[in-house]
C-alpha cells in the first residue's frame, strides 16, 4: 500500500471514528433532536435536562467507548506481536481474570468483612489487574522463552477463577448478581471525574505504547534475532507490559472485562492496511478498536443489551476468519 | 576479526562440546563450520554471537568481547542469519531489511535518508532490489534467505555469522548463496562464518574450515582440510 493510500486510509478512520462518536451522542433512551445535541455540545441556548443529558451521560459514555476501544485494541497488538501469535489478546495474562477477583472479593467478600462504596469495584478491579501484571512482570525478567510466560499467564487466570469461582459459590444471590453484571461489561458505569482517571491513565498507555513501536517491530523476526538487532529483551518486555497494564487494565477496572475488541481488531487493522510494521499498524488499530466499541455502544444502546454480548457477536467472525485464513492453522 | 581462544562450552555441567578451543579467522575472509550432528556448530555460533555465554575462554569479535559490550555495540559489531523462517502476514522485504537498520536509528526507529540508501544497497548486493516491496510471506525458500542476508548486511557489521544457511535451499540455490557469501567475503571486506553439511561445496567456496570433532576444534586452509578429512576418513 502506497504512502498516499496509507493516508487516504488514516484520514477516513478518523472521519468514521468522529461520525460515530457525533452519533453515538445523538442517539439514546431519550429522542433529542440533532440541532439540539448540536448546541449542548457547542454550549448554545437548549433546555438544562436535555444539555445534562448530552454533556453528562451520552458525551460521557462515547468518550469512554473511544478511550476503552482505543486501548483494548493497541493492547491486543501489543500482546499477539510480543507472543508471536495472533489469537493472545489484552487478556492473555491475566488481568481480567486479577480484576474479577478483585471485584469478586470486593462484592462477594463485602458481606463478610461489612464494606461497600461504588467506587470501591475500580478500587478493587484496579488493584486486582495491577497486581497479576507485577506477578508476570516480576517473572518475565526471568524467563528465556516468551512461551513459558504465556502459559505461566493462562495457567494463573484460569487459578484465580477457580478461587472466583470459591467466591461465587459461597456468595448471596444480590452480591452474585452483581458480580455476574459486572463481569457482561458496561460503558454507562463510569462518572465524570472517574472519567478523567480513565482518560489520563489510558493516555499514559498510549504514550507509553508509542515507545513499544520499535521493539515491536524488531520483536516479528522473533526473540532470538531480536537479541542479535541490539534489542534489550528484557527492558523492552517490561515496557510492554507496562503498556499493556495501563491500557487493559484501566478499561477492564472501570468497564469490566470487554472481550474480542483486543483479539479481533488488530487483525482488522492489518487487512485494512496491509500492513506489519507497529508505526503503520499501531495508530491503525487503535483507531479500529475505536470505531467497533463505539458501533457496539450504539448496538447495545437500540437494543438494550450488555456491551460483551455484542462485542463478542462482532469479534468472533473476525476471529474465526484469521484462524480459517491463517495457513498454518488449517489443515 | 574473529578470534577466540581456550573457549569451552558445555550443554550441561557433564556435557561438555568444546574444550580450550581457539581459532582466528581474519577479515576478508569466508571460513565453512563443519561436524557432526549434536557436535556444537550452533552453539559455537550462538555463543560467538554473545546469545549464550561460554564456561570459560576469550571471544573477541572485531576487538569486542560480545559478553563486555552492550546490545546496540553488539549488533553493530556482529549480525546473524539463522535457519528460522520467518512468517508473518504483510511483512514486506523493504521492512524486514529496514529492521537491520535498528542498531542504528532512535527510539523509534526513524529512518533517516543514510538508513534508506543502506537498505537498497543491501538488497542490491543480494540480487533482491525488486522484491523490495514483495511480502516476505510470499517469496520462495531461498529468496527468503537472501533477504534474512541482506538485513543482515544492512546491519553494516564486520562480521557475518549464519547457521546453515544452505539447509533448505536446492542445489543451484545453494551454489549461488555460497558463492554470493565469498563475494561478500573477498570483495567487501566481510568476516563470515557459516556452519554447513556441504562439504564439497564449503572446500570449493570457502577460504578456511573449521572442523568439530571428538579431538576438539581444527582450523585449517581449504585444501589442507581436504586432505586432512580423507586421510582420517571422515565423512567418506
Amino acid at each position: 500500500m502506497s504512502a498516499f493510500k496509507l493516508r487516504i486510509v488514516f484520514a477516513s478512520l478518523i472521519a468514521a471514528t468522529l461520525a460515530l462518536m457525533l452519533l453515538d451522542i445523538a442517539i439514546g433512551a431519550v429522542d433529542i433532536p440533532m440541532s439540539d445535541v448540536w448546541k449542548s455540545l457547542t454550549g448554545g441556548n437548549v433546555d438544562p435536562s436535555t444539555s445534562l443529558i448530552v454533556r453528562h451521560i451520552r458525551l460521557i459514555k462515547a468518550t469512554v467507548a473511544l478511550l476503552c476501544g482505543m486501548a483494548l485494541s493497541v493492547s491486543g497488538l501489543q500482546m499477539q506481536t510480543l507472543f508471536r501469535n495472533p489469537l493472545a489478546g489484552p487478556y492473555v495474562l491475566g488481568i481480567s481474570s486479577g480484576a474479577s477477583l478483585g471485584v469478586a472479593i470486593m462484592l462477594l467478600g463485602s458481606a463478610w468483612l461489612g464494606i461497600s462504596s461504588p467506587l470501591g469495584i475500580v478500587t478493587a478491579a484496579w488493584i486486582g489487574a495491577a497486581s497479576v501484571l507485577l506477578a508476570i512482570s516480576a517473572v518475565s525478567t526471568r524467563i528465556k522463552d516468551i512461551m513459558v510466560l504465556l502459559i505461566l499467564g493462562i495457567m494463573l487466570s484460569s487459578a484465580i477463577s477457580a478461587i472466583v469461582q470459591m467466591l461465587q459459590y459461597l456468595s448471596h444471590e444480590d452480591a452474585l448478581k452483581s458480580f455476574v453484571i459486572w463481569t457482561m461489561g458496561s460503558l454507562g458505569e463510569v462518572t465524570g471525574p472517574q472519567l478523567a482517571i480513565l482518560a489520563a491513565a489510558v493516555s499514559a498507555g498510549l504514550l507509553v505504547a508509542i515507545a513499544t513501536i520499535k521493539p515491536l517491530d524488531i520483536l516479528l523476526l522473533g526473540e532470538q534475532y531480536a537479541r542479535t538487532m541490539g534489542l534489550n529483551l528484557r527492558r523492552s518486555r517490561m515496557i510492554i507490559i507496562l503498556s499493556t497494564t495501563l491500557l487493559a487494565g484501566t478499561v477492564t477496572a472501570f468497564c469490566g472485562p470487554i472481550g474480542f475488541i483486543g483479539l479481533a481488531m488488530p487483525h482488522v487493522a492489518r487487512a485494512i492496511t496491509r500492513r506489519a510494521d507497529h508505526r503503520v499498524l499501531l495508530p491503525a488499530s487503535a483507531l479500529v478498536g475505536a470505531i467497533v466499541l463505539i458501533g457496539c455502544d450504539l448496538v447495545s444502546k437500540l437494543l438494550v443489551l450488555p456491551i460483551n454480548s455484542i462485542t463478542a457477536l462482532v469479534g468472533i467472525p473476525v476471529v474465526i476468519w484469521v484462524v480459517l485464513s491463517n495457513k498454518s492453522f488449517s489443515a | 576479526m574473529i578470534r577466540f581462544s581456550n573457549l569451552t562450552i558445555s550443554h550441561a555441567p557433564d556435557k561438555r562440546l568444546l574444550a580450550g578451543a581457539s581459532a582466528h579467522i581474519p577479515a576478508g575472509s569466508l571460513c565453512a563450520l563443519i561436524g557432526r550432528n549434536g557436535s556444537g556448530k550452533s552453539t559455537l555460533l550462538r555463543t560467538l554471537a554473545g546469545l549464550s555465554r561460554p564456561e570459560s575462554g576469550n571471544i573477541l569479535i572485531a576487538d569486542t568481547d560480545p559478553y563486555k559490550t552492550s546490545p546496540v555495540k553488539l549488533a553493530q559489531t556482529i549480525a546473524v542469519v539463522t535457519t528460522e523462517r520467518i512468517r508473518v502476514a504483510n511483512l514486506r522485504c523493504r521492512d524486514v531489511v529496514a529492521l537491520g537498520r535498528a542498531p542504528f536509528t532512535n527510539w523509534i526507529g526513524r529512518m533517516r535518508q543514510d538508513d534508506i540508501k543502506w537498505v537498497d544497497h543491501a538488497l542490491g548486493l543480494v540480487g533482491m532490489a525488486e522484491f523490495a516491496d514483495r511480502q516476505l510471506s510470499s517469496l520462495s525458500d531461498g529468496e527468503s534467505q537472501r533477504i534474512m542476508l541482506a538485513r543482515a548486511l544492512a546491519q553494516d557489521t564486520p562480521v557475518i555469522l549464519l547457521d546453515e544457511p544452505t539447509s533448505f535451499l536446492d542445489i543451484p540455490n545453494r551454489i549461488q548463496l555460497i558463492n554470493l557469501l565469498a563475494d561478500l567475503a573477498h570483495n567487501h571486506g566481510k568476516c563470515i562464518l557459516f556452519s554447513t553439511h556441504e562439504l564439497d561445496l564449503a572446500i570449493s567456496s570457502s577460504d578456511s574450515l573449521l572442523l568439530i570433532d571428538s579431538a576438539g576444534i581444527i582450523h585449517l586452509p581449504a585444501p589442507q582440510m581436504e586432505d586432512y578429512l580423507h586421510a582420517n576418513a571422515i565423512f567418506s
